[in-house]
């Protein structure tokens, strides 16, 4: 592994669920780190560092002044679930595929050494139960999120050259404890709705299948991809997670039927989910990284957190819910100002 | 035709009154800034003219060709010592209205009634009922608000300019700006909601109602009075004797009507600096008669929360909704970007 003092690495997305966990974890590794975001979910989830660079912007506005000095790019800015990326289709565009293509651009641009993007295994969509996605399985998007990962993935890789390394992660459903949590992913909704109610709810039909990833394994594939030979890496594209990390809906329901002594009622719900696809990952194997967590360890880190209190359902824990109310208050306090304010005048 | 310009003519008593004004064959034109209710709120009629500001803002011209001024504008009554309502109930409450007498003397109004209240009876003991030349003991900035402006506009009354301060109870009924932040309405709806009634310790404390069509009534009582010189610069109490209760009474009164088993919550551990009788022989004089009983603003607030016209919403509760406007007026300020959220410019 390379020496990390000193090293700056540019983390867009960085006021979200990743990027609050990512980014002090960077820092107690020795990096110096530059974190972008609108921070819509709040700006006291990353606390001050001396090697902390906090810069309030958007994705679609960053310039060559931004990547100054950088060593990598983490690229997790996104619009990050299928139900916002179809309410917000022309945003999704802009931000997940354009945003990040112009990212790279920058980056490659400024002389960064290495780009690293966040995509998905949704990117595979609906495939036959006998059928195991790798890296090379046609991808076929469903939804506006996955359409522009694949479309940010096809601009991007190209630019990968010997000087300039990018990467494409595609990782699983995320899950586990965070700053600016997240109830809005499968693992971590499951478990409050467990632990709150004693309901589970669980997306129809059950029997779909879905690769996952333990936010901790999120964190230790970015510094696994910031520190290897970029010989091996460069200009492809890794499924990361693990193979105990291939679920189907009801495997996880049985995980949470034994933690929960058979007491759970389940609540199905939604339509029937047409995404279901169990992932590969003897590629990023073969390279050297190995997924260590699991659901089990993923739900007991939240059962703790809500147990002390330190996290809960908020409304800023439901992204479409977030961007939604405020865009409901953004609506209604413009309509009732005047020269930008309320009673104050 | 004459016209009559109405201030907070969106308010709870503005909705209903202008109403009653354009039946009554008046022009009417309305400033208000519409915080609580669109315009949806006023009936659709060419003799209605809406001018969508602040009354701290208000032009000299607006008052041209004017016959009559109706001063309702006001900030609700707000927690005690709270510096940022103090503020603005002295400029919108006595500021404000001071100089709209003022714009109305000067540009020729002929008859200004400003909206007080009895609140500026403040606390009395037991065995007394305040009349007009009682003593004031006004407890809240907003009823010494109200004392400061009554004594500014009377001064201004002379031959050719009609000056009245109606000093109100408090309000009770159905508005299409509802009110559940005012005593009798938020009973009922406790009690409708909940089978129960709220009152604040010890429940003695003695307080004077006012159905809301009796406002507007006696406005036109005013504007329609024969001998208004006779009665120039004069204060009066509007109501009647029978509605003065006190609120154990009050609570009792509302679950009887409302066929509910008594189901009494107590709260507050300080008595209530509200505690005043009210009398109203001297409008009974000039031959104001008050129609409407507690149990006809109990039923009427009941049986619209029955067929649905009415419901709680959060702009119900006066204060509460500035708070919670200044609360997300203060996130969206901060999240805003390139003039927008998620889709900026």
């Amino acid at each position: 592994m390379s020496e990390t003092k000193n090293k700056l690495v540019i983390v867009t997305g960085a006021g979200g669920y990743i990027g609050t966990s990512l980014v002090p974890f960077l820092l107690s590794k020795g990096y110096k780190v530059r974190a972008i975001d609108r921070y819509f979910f709040g700006e006291k989830l990353l606390d001050s560092h001396k090697n902390l660079e906090i810069i309030k912007d958007d994705i679609r506005n960053l310039d060559n002044t931004h990547f100054e000095n950088g060593f990598a790019i983490i690229d997790l800015a996104a619009i990050s679930n299928d139900p916002s990326g179809e309410k917000y289709a022309k945003e999704t565009f802009e931000i997940n595929h354009l945003a990040r293509f112009n990212n790279a651009k920058l980056a490659k641009a400024n002389g960064l050494k290495r780009y690293i993007i966040p995509s998905s295994c949704s990117n595979y969509g609906k495939i036959n139960d006998d059928k195991i996605a790798d890296e090379t399985f046609k991808t076929n998007p469903l939804a506006n999120y996955s359409a522009a990962n694949i479309k940010a993935e096809n601009d991007i890789l190209p630019l990968a050259d010997d000087k300039f390394c990018a990467i494409v992660l595609r990782q699983g459903t995320v899950y586990g404890i965070s700053p600016k949590m997240r109830f809005d992913l499968a693992i971590n909704g499951m478990t409050y709705g467990a632990w709150k109610s004693g309901v589970l709810p669980l997306m129809r039909p059950g029997t779909q299948r879905r690769p996952f990833l333990h936010i901790k394994d999120v964190l230790r594939v970015m510094y696994f991809m910031l520190n290897t030979d970029p010989k091996m890496v460069s200009g492809q594209i890794f499924n990361a997670g693990g193979h105990k990390n291939n679920y189907s809906i009801k495997d996880l329901s049985e995980i949470f039927k034994n933690k929960f002594n058979d007491k759970l009622k389940i609540e199905w719900y939604g339509s029937d989910d047409d995404r279901s696809y169990f992932v590969n990952f003897d590629k990023i194997k073969s390279i050297g990284f190995v997924n260590k967590f699991n659901a089990e360890d993923g739900i007991d880190d939240l059962l703790a957190k809500l147990e002390s209190g330190e996290i809960d359902k908020t409304d800023e824990t439901i992204t479409l819910k977030w961007y939604e109310t405020l865009e409901h208050w953004q609506e209604k306090i413009k309509s009732l100002e005047i020269d930008g304010k309320l009673l104050k005048l | 035709m004459k016209t009559v310009l109405v201030t907070g003519g969106a308010g709870y008593i503005g909705t209903m009154l202008v109403r009653k004004l354009l039946e009554n064959n008046y022009k009417v034109k309305i400033i208000d800034r519409f915080f609580f209710v669109d315009e949806y709120a006023l009936p659709q009629n060419n003799n209605l003219t809406i001018i969508k500001d602040d009354i701290r803002r208000i032009d000299k011209n607006e008052f041209e060709n004017i016959d009559i001024v109706i001063d309702l504008v006001n900030l609700s009554i707000a927690p005690h010592n709270n510096s940022f309502f103090d503020k603005h109930t002295w400029e919108i409450n006595h500021d404000s209205r001071v100089r709209n007498a003022k714009y109305s003397k000067k540009y020729g109004v002929k008859q200004y009634l400003l909206a007080s209240s009895c609140s500026v009876y403040g606390f009395t003991k037991e065995n007394i009922t305040s009349n007009e030349n009682s003593k004031l003991n006004p407890q809240s900035t907003y009823a010494k608000a109200k004392v400061a402006t009554e004594n500014e506009v009377v001064k201004l009354a002379d031959e050719n300019f009609m000056v009245n301060c109606l000093r109100f109870p408090t309000v009770i009924g159905y508005s299409k700006r509802m009110r559940f932040d005012i005593i009798v309405n938020s009973m009922v709806y406790d009690c409708y909601k909940e089978k129960k009634v709220k009152v604040l310790r010890d429940g003695k404390q003695r307080r004077p109602f006012v159905h809301i069509n009796d406002v507007a009534n006696s406005y036109l009582f005013f504007m329609n009075y024969g001998k208004q010189e006779k009665i120039n610069g004069e204060i009066y109490n509007v109501g009647d004797e029978k509605n003065n209760i006190n609120i154990i009474n009050l609570a009792k009164l509302i679950m009887k009507e409302l066929k509910v088993k008594e189901n009494i919550e107590w709260f507050g551990d300080n008595p209530d600096d509200r505690s005043y009788f009210v009398s109203y022989d001297k409008i009974k004089s000039i031959g104001f008669e008050a129609k409407y009983t507690i149990r006809d603003g109990i039923n009427d607030v009941y049986s619209n929360l029955v067929n649905g016209k009415l419901e709680k919403t959060e702009d119900t509760t006066s204060i509460s909704w500035f708070n919670k406007l200044e609360h997300w007026k203060k996130i969206i300020d901060s999240k805003t970007m390139y003039d927008g959220m998620l889709e900026i410019k």
